[in-house]
């Protein structure tokens, strides 16, 4: 078979949270895989929940130092649950401990930060929503992200850039007709390339969310719930 | 932001729901690496068809892309492994799949020979066909039937569409067990739903009801094709009984609601069909033209092919005065006792391009030309099948003896008297002959491809130029001389059907004169070429040294060369005006 469905190859970002639990050089590159790809997701929420952009850099930056210090994926368990939860979870943890103790500093009249109960302000369902929001915002990049890769993989990166605007269903003024003239395609060819863009969009969407989930999650359910976390 | 926000709302959605845009199944261009995509052929419920052409071997190409798509890698293995039984079907009047391959849309795509000229619906729409040459193209098409329930393959759809011809007039059985590749449960209700209501006249009662399937089910589509033919018709209800008496009850036999009470299998069907004719020696004689032309490597390897030969074989005696419009090989009663090669596909009337009408060639040695005396040769000259040539000179046994010496590319050795070449990493093998010879003579060439796909080319001199005779040439099983005029066999106009079954030895006889060339295959005459006025070359892809006039070649396999002789042909003085 030379074109394999792209799902065979797939691999969960679980098999990354396992292998940087380990020790050695194997691990240091699964955490620091795991960083690029979901540190901006943190990031962003800390901010979402107070937090200035240069604390927030702080805190995910702290959140991967205080993984390898404490172990604290030793607990990570993939058939548990989904990537998300697992490492929102983490994280606000992380946040609360870094933000009892800047309290405890601030009681001791050293520094003029914001309380834990000031920067949590809110439900856990709140915080929650709002790490989602991020999480399905880093999601998304890293799908649009795999798609150009794949396009440029074939020297096409161009094509992809004039037809990403229109992944949503829209089309630009003047339709077809003028998207053709736009790729220098017959009208019968750029229907086809938008066509297959926006069906590997669907792919690479659906390849990104499953390597969060455990093996047996449902994708779409879980694409639905992101959905419903970004409206 | 909230742009921002509502873009990403907007992607999710588009992701999750698929917004893939208005667009048909039938309107998506395929791609598939190392084709290119030329035009949209057709489309049907399984599928659609587009000309494309192979980039590497520069050969036009039919892709066949089915509906559905797999991303199951179960389901796609599943594809693969029974799309791959179908490209091991190789039978002269089956359409030949080439390759199986998902395309980048991950739809299953058969890469398919391309048949130019139509199909025989489309011949059956201007009314029935001759009964003989019906009679020629039923036993082909049923001949290939059985040779793929041989390889357990059913073909569950045949009907007068999938009956497809090439321009040179050749018929060939395509779609072979689409039907079992689109099995799965997520393509059978497309696969149904595209079901025309043509196709369902061409089903047997049990394909109807969805019952298992065996042999006979196709072969009540076969009577249905059959009577088609003969009637311009198909046979629906009570249908009006066929003049044939015995035409007649092979058909009926063939409809039978029980699949118990039709033929259990096609040889028993070919067996019947030509019995039948023993008290008809007439139509005898047109069905036996009929399978003679499919070639000697169906006699060999096909056995419902061989049995009816051997039912046959007496009936041609008595028959021997009967006229016929298809020329019926003169040697084949003996091939029964003595193989002989052939090559030569059935050839039917196409609708889309009407084969010119035969052109009488004379015989390559005319009768006043002097042989010039030569040295007598050796004994191994006595294999091969052509007519003896007096006066020749062994060309092989020179070349042995100057092996050492002579010029060549590509590794090959003498064992014995025969010349081998094992092709090494290189595309392009040739040696040269140590004779020059001249510009009228004859040469007898017996050679066996024993791997490849490629052409064992015979390089010549002649009056026009040098010249490359080369049979299965291009991988696109066409023969004749290159280049003529710059154009080589794909664009020329010039090729005739022929095909090289290795292991199996082809003989040829070139004759070459001051103003013609022709070629006997197999002892019958393919091709000849008047030279006025042309200009021949060796196509530049064989990258022959520019001093080279005389040799033989091997692209990409490995070939052994039994028998090489020449001999000069006296055509008395040249024109006083020539040149």
């Amino acid at each position: 078979m030379t074109n394999p469905s792209p799902q065979k190859f797939q691999t969960t970002r679980w098999s990354l949270v396992l292998s940087a639990r380990e020790k050695g050089p194997e691990a240091d590159v699964a955490m620091s895989e795991l960083c690029e790809r979901y540190w901006p997701a943190l990031r962003n929420f800390a901010i979402r929940l107070g937090c200035s952009p240069h604390d927030a850099d702080d805190m995910a930056q702290g959140f991967f130092i205080q993984v390898l210090e404490k172990d604290l994926f030793a607990r990570a368990d993939p058939n548990r649950g989904k990537l998300r939860t697992f490492l929102a979870t983490a994280f606000r943890r992380h946040l609360q401990d870094q933000w009892s103790k800047a309290g405890a500093k601030k009681r001791g009249g050293d520094v003029e930060v914001l309380s834990f109960d000031e920067n949590l302000d809110g439900s856990e369902s709140d915080h929650s929503q709002v790490a989602d929001r991020e999480w399905a915002s880093r999601v998304m990049e890293l799908s649009l992200d795999r798609l150009e890769t794949r396009y440029a993989q074939e020297n096409r990166r161009e094509l992809f850039l004039t037809l990403r605007p229109y992944l949503t269903g829209e089309l630009p003024e003047g339709g077809m007709a003028s998207l053709a003239t736009e790729l220098d395609l017959s009208t019968g060819a750029a229907k086809v390339a938008l066509h297959r863009v926006r069906k590997r969009f669907g792919e690479a969407l659906r390849n990104e969310v499953a390597e969060t989930l455990a093996a047996d999650e449902d994708v779409e359910a879980e694409l639905r719930h992101l959905l419903a976390a970004v409206s | 932001m909230a742009q921002e926000s509502d873009d990403l709302k907007n992607l999710f959605a588009a992701g999750l729901g698929g917004a893939s845009g208005d667009i048909e199944f039938d309107e998506i261009i395929p791609e598939l690496e190392g084709y290119s995509v030329d035009r949209k052929l057709g489309g049907g419920g399984m599928g659609v068809v587009f000309l494309g052409r192979n980039e590497r071997l520069d050969r036009a190409v039919a892709l066949k892309v089915l509906r559905g798509s797999s991303d199951d890698s179960l389901e796609a293995e599943r594809l693969a492994r029974e799309g791959h039984v179908l490209a091991k079907l190789d039978h002269p009047c089956i359409v030949r799949v080439h390759d199986f391959r998902f395309d980048q849309d991950q739809h299953p795509c058969l890469i398919l020979e391309y048949m130019d000229a139509g199909d025989l619906s489309e011949r059956l729409a201007q009314g029935a066909l001759p009964r003989e040459e019906a009679l020629q193209a039923f036993t082909c098409i049923v001949d290939a039937v059985a040779h793929a329930h041989a390889q357990g393959v059913l073909h569950r759809d045949l009907k007068p569409s999938n009956i497809l011809f090439n321009s040179e007039g050749i018929l060939k059985v395509g779609d072979f067990g689409l039907a079992s590749l689109e099995r799965s449960e997520a393509l059978m209700t497309l696969t149904l739903s595209g079901t025309t209501a043509g196709t369902e006249a061409y089903m047997s009662p049990e394909q109807k009801l969805g019952e298992k399937l065996d042999a006979r089910s196709d072969i009540y589509s076969l009577g249905v094709i059959l009577y088609e033919m003969l009637c311009g018709r198909r046979p629906q209800g009570v249908f009006s009984p066929l003049p044939q008496r015995h035409l007649d009850r092979v058909v009926r036999r063939c409809l039978q609601e029980k699949p118990s009470d039709r033929y259990s299998n096609c040889a028993e069907l070919l067996a019947d069909l030509t019995e039948k004719q023993k008290r008809n020696p007439a139509l005898a004689l047109f069905l036996l033209s009929g399978l003679a032309a499919l070639s000697f490597e169906s006699w060999r390897r096909f056995p419902a092919f061989r049995n009816v030969i051997y039912n046959l074989t007496p009936l041609r005696e008595d028959s021997a005065t009967e006229a016929s419009p298809t020329p019926i090989p003169t040697t084949l009663p003996e091939a029964t006792a003595t193989p002989r090669p052939e090559t030569i596909p059935v050839v039917v009337q196409p609708t889309a391009t009407p084969l010119a009408p035969p052109t009488p060639f004379p015989t390559p040695i005319p009768p006043e030309a002097t042989p010039t005396p030569l040295p007598e040769t050796s004994p191994h000259m006595q294999q091969g099948f052509a007519e003896p040539v007096a006066g020749k000179l062994d060309v092989l046994a020179l070349l042995n003896e100057q092996f050492a010496e002579s010029r060549k590319r590509g590794a090959w050795h003498f064992d014995e008297h025969t010349l081998h070449c094992q092709q090494g990493e290189d595309a392009q093998a040739w040696i040269e002959f140590p004779i020059d010879p001249g510009d009228s003579y004859d040469l007898v060439l017996v050679s066996t491809r024993l791997e490849g796909q490629d052409s064992l080319p015979l390089f010549f001199p002649t009056a026009a130029g040098p010249c490359a005779l080369e049979l299965d040439a291009w991988r696109r099983g066409i023969g004749g001389f290159q280049n003529v005029d710059g154009q080589d066999l794909r664009t020329s106009g010039r090729s005739f059907p022929i095909q090289y079954h290795n292991g199996t030895p082809v003989n040829v006889l070139l004759s070459v004169r001051r103003d013609s060339i022709s070629v006997r295959v197999n002892g019958e005459m393919r091709q000849r070429l008047e030279l006025d006025n042309r200009e021949l070359s060796f196509p530049p892809i064989w990258r022959l040294p520019d001093t080279l006039r005389f040799g033989i070649g091997v692209w990409d396999g490995s070939a052994r060369f039994d028998r090489l002789e020449w001999r000069k042909v006296d055509e008395g003085p040249t024109d006083r005006n020539s040149p």
